[in-house]
């Protein structure tokens, strides 16, 4: 089972975007996918309709007793944990945790569910925090959506960073250039300049219209729109994503 | 995913709206889809998929080869003929599979399935779909024939997490008379029990009683072989595949055997009137039967033969089915000859009264009785016959005497096994079946040769396909020699163990 993070310390760059988006295509191609939700504003889960059940907790949560708050999603081989309110305790939890235990508490989470799911997508919350390390730690692959902009450049070099301090490396960062509008003369420069570099992936994601309205549609781009041209980036960028890990 | 699965079935299409009304009730209830079943059910004659739990359904080129279950399943595309063999699939999983499953048999339609399939999905409050539903209406088909509609069936598939939601469906089709399936069973289970296919319809049941007399036995047992041959003659003639007519042959066999075994038990006279006749008809069918045998082994020849002789082979093979074809006309204007009509119809009167044919002391005897003896008499005698095998000089000859012999005991002791401790028996006709495996093995090969000699000098074969044939029946000697090694150190095996207080 492999997990990837779509991970990115700043806001609104279309993190929950590409992992509802990717969650979809991975199990379209056949795979059993579980995404787990852990922005505790729960976007990913309102996008599929899924609310959590009354009985989970952020605490229940950390000691990996998930199997029972796993919900379906309309979709064939894609499951969903649901994100709660109280997921914006973790760092305070996992701060608790971290004096007991070193390592990754991901590890235990998920190992309950190992051999039901091929792939784990993570929708991270932003900010730098110990949770961002523990799921940097955790994740086979790092991916994270940039902007063409000098913040979202910047974030991604933070992120980089983070990976040289816990000693992981950056081969497992998968970065992408993300809300793209070519007309900005901005954004085709920053792509110009950057778009060397091997972090990134060729596959851009466009700024549009369809994306946007998945908060009205309530479902990925490609289930709304199956040859829509943001369905089809996102097909082409998990693709290229599974094939450069 | 996916998480429980349950079908219902609906009593009556009046039902179904009722019960969509219900559903709709609790939840939002959205009709995405319908489309068109079309399915043929296919299997061997003798239901050698469905007796393994598998269905191979086809809708025009498209096959699906599925456990009963649903699960696992594999799929291909395939020809449209009215008959099929394995060899007619395209490479992959299907054609793998079925390949040791129905070997020389053909696939044909068992019955068709016609109707329609409707896609609901279940959502709460937020349209998030909480469970699928699938509901099923139609008719079944038994060739061109509308046999009879099919209970509608209604199919719920629930989703993970939801599973109140299931349990409350389920519970509503509960509360108005939806039946569920009973554990095991699966929806094509009730295709087969509505249309009374049973897998297993060709094996003879016997359920011989203690009490019985000899003659009720013998009734019996030849009416449940004469069943089996009329069962079998249609695949005979239509030609089907080879097993209608190897299985049409045993069938013969046995009721020839229990002719010989029973002749006290049968009025003087009448035993040997039917003996020659049954002889006659296996006879009649016997040159296409080994003809069968010689087509179906090509792939062995081919094997034992240098490449350079592959061309040969297959000219020599083409005649033998061009000869087979010739003999099975003869074969099949005999079968639908008058004299074989009345053979089965004097047989059918003559079993029909055997058993108040008080007039024959021997025929009143308790079957048990008659049955240890008659079955210990070819227990002795396939000792003895094994016995001359291992130190005679002429085995061919006594492997053949012996083959016969241990398929008298093996018919005997089958039809009477109820009479004798089960353990014992299952042990003793196991070890015997690895004997006559060999046997048989050795025997088909011995009369392979004699035929090919036989085909050698009746067919009209070109210098190369004469050349191959001169060259296998060198191969077939060696194998021949070979194989009687084998006989005989199974023959010993066999003699080891002391089974005479068996009977």
């Amino acid at each position: 089972m492999d997990i990837i993070a779509i991970y990115s310390n700043k806001g609104g760059v279309g993190k929950t975007a590409a992992a509802v988006n990717l969650a979809y295509e991975a199990s379209r191609s056949g795979m059993a996918v579980l995404l787990c939700d852990m922005d505790s504003q729960g976007a990913a889960s309102y996008y599929f309709r899924v609310r959590p059940k009354k009985k989970f907790s952020d605490k229940k949560f950390l000691q990996g007793d998930i199997n029972d708050f796993i919900r379906g999603t309309d979709f064939d081989g894609l499951d969903l944990l649901p994100a709660l309110f109280s997921f914006r305790h973790l760092d305070l939890r996992l701060d608790k945790m971290e004096k007991r235990k070193n390592g990754s508490v991901f590890d235990t989470v998920f190992k309950t569910i190992a051999g039901e799911y091929d792939l784990v997508i993570l929708d991270c919350p932003p900010n730098p925090t110990l949770l961002t390390e523990h799921i940097v730690r955790t994740a086979d692959i790092l991916v994270t959506p940039v902007i063409p902009t000098t913040l979202s450049i910047l974030a991604l070099q933070q992120l980089l960073k983070l990976t040289v301090e816990l000693k992981i490396g950056h081969r497992k960062i998968k970065a992408f250039f993300s809300m793209v509008e070519r007309r900005k003369n901005l954004h085709s420069a920053t792509i110009e300049q950057y778009k060397k570099y091997p972090v990134f992936m060729k596959t851009e994601i466009p700024f549009l219209a369809e994306v946007e309205k998945m908060g009205i549609n309530r479902q990925p781009v490609g289930a709304a729109a199956r040859n829509s041209a943001s369905a089809l980036a996102y097909e082409r960028l998990w693709q290229e994503i599974w094939q450069r890990s | 995913m996916k998480s429980g699965y349950r079908t219902f079935t609906i009593a009556g299409p009046e039902g179904v709206e009722r019960l969509l009304r219900k559903i709709r009730g609790l939840y939002s209830l959205r009709e995405e889809t319908a489309d068109d079943i079309d399915e043929q059910y296919l299997d061997t004659f003798d239901g050698r998929l469905s007796s393994r739990r598998l269905a191979l359904r086809q809708t025009e080129r498209r096959f699906v080869l599925a456990a009963f279950s649903g699960t696992p399943s594999e799929e291909t595309e395939g020809p449209q003929k009215p008959r099929i063999f394995w060899q007619d699939f395209p490479e992959g999983k299907v054609k793998d599979m079925l390949a040791p499953i129905s070997g020389v048999r053909a696939l044909c339609p068992l019955f068709r399935v016609v109707g329609r399939r409707r896609h609901f999905r279940v959502c709460n409050r937020d349209e998030k779909v909480v469970l699928r539903l699938q509901l099923e209406t139609g008719d079944l088909y038994v060739g061109e024939e509308k046999r009879e509609a099919f209970a509608p069936r209604l199919h719920l598939e629930g989703m993970r997490g939801y599973h109140k939601q299931f349990q409350r469906v389920s519970e509503v089709l509960g509360e108005n008379d939806c039946q569920n399936l009973e554990p095991g069973q699966t929806p094509v289970d009730l295709f087969f029990s509505q249309l009374q296919i049973r897998p297993d319809e060709n094996k003879i049941r016997l359920c011989l009683g203690k009490d019985q007399t000899a003659s009720q036995a013998i009734s019996l047992i030849g009416q449940g072989l004469l069943a089996g041959m009329k069962r079998n003659l249609p695949g005979v003639l239509e030609d089907i595949d080879s097993e209608f007519l190897h299985d049409f042959r045993v069938a013969i066999r046995r009721t020839r055997a229990l002719l010989s075994q029973f002749k006290q038990e049968i009025p003087p006279g009448q035993a040997g009137i039917f003996q020659d006749e049954f002889r006659w008809l296996g006879s009649v069918a016997g040159p296409v039967r080994d003809l069968d045998v010689c087509l179906q082994k090509e792939a062995i020849y081919r094997g034992l033969l240098p490449d350079d002789m592959h061309a040969g082979l297959s000219g020599f093979m083409e005649k033998i089915a061009e000869w087979r074809e010739r003999q099975a006309v003869i074969m099949r204007d005999h079968l639908q000859s008058a004299r074989a009509a009345a053979l089965f119809a004097n047989w059918s009167d003559f079993l029909s009264a055997l058993p108040s044919k008080i007039q024959m002391p021997q025929g009143q005897i308790p079957c048990r009785k008659a049955a240890r003896k008659v079955v210990r008499r070819c227990f002795l005698r396939l000792l003895r016959d094994a016995r001359r095998t291992i130190r005679g000089d002429m085995q061919d000859v006594s492997i053949h005497k012996l083959r016969i012999q241990a398929k008298k005991f093996r018919y005997m002791a089958e039809f009477f096994r109820g009479f004798f401790p089960a353990p014992d028996m299952d042990a003793l006709v196991s070890d015997l079946r690895g004997l006559q495996d060999d046997l048989g093995d050795f025997n088909d090969l011995a009369v392979q040769i004699r035929r090919f000699q036989e085909y050698g000098t009746a067919l009209s074969l070109d210098r190369i396909a004469g050349e191959t044939l001169d060259a296998l029946l060198v191969r077939l000697e060696v194998e021949k020699k070979r194989l009687l090694k084998k006989c005989l150190k199974r023959c010993m095996q066999f003699m080891k163990q002391d089974r005479t207080g068996l009977f």
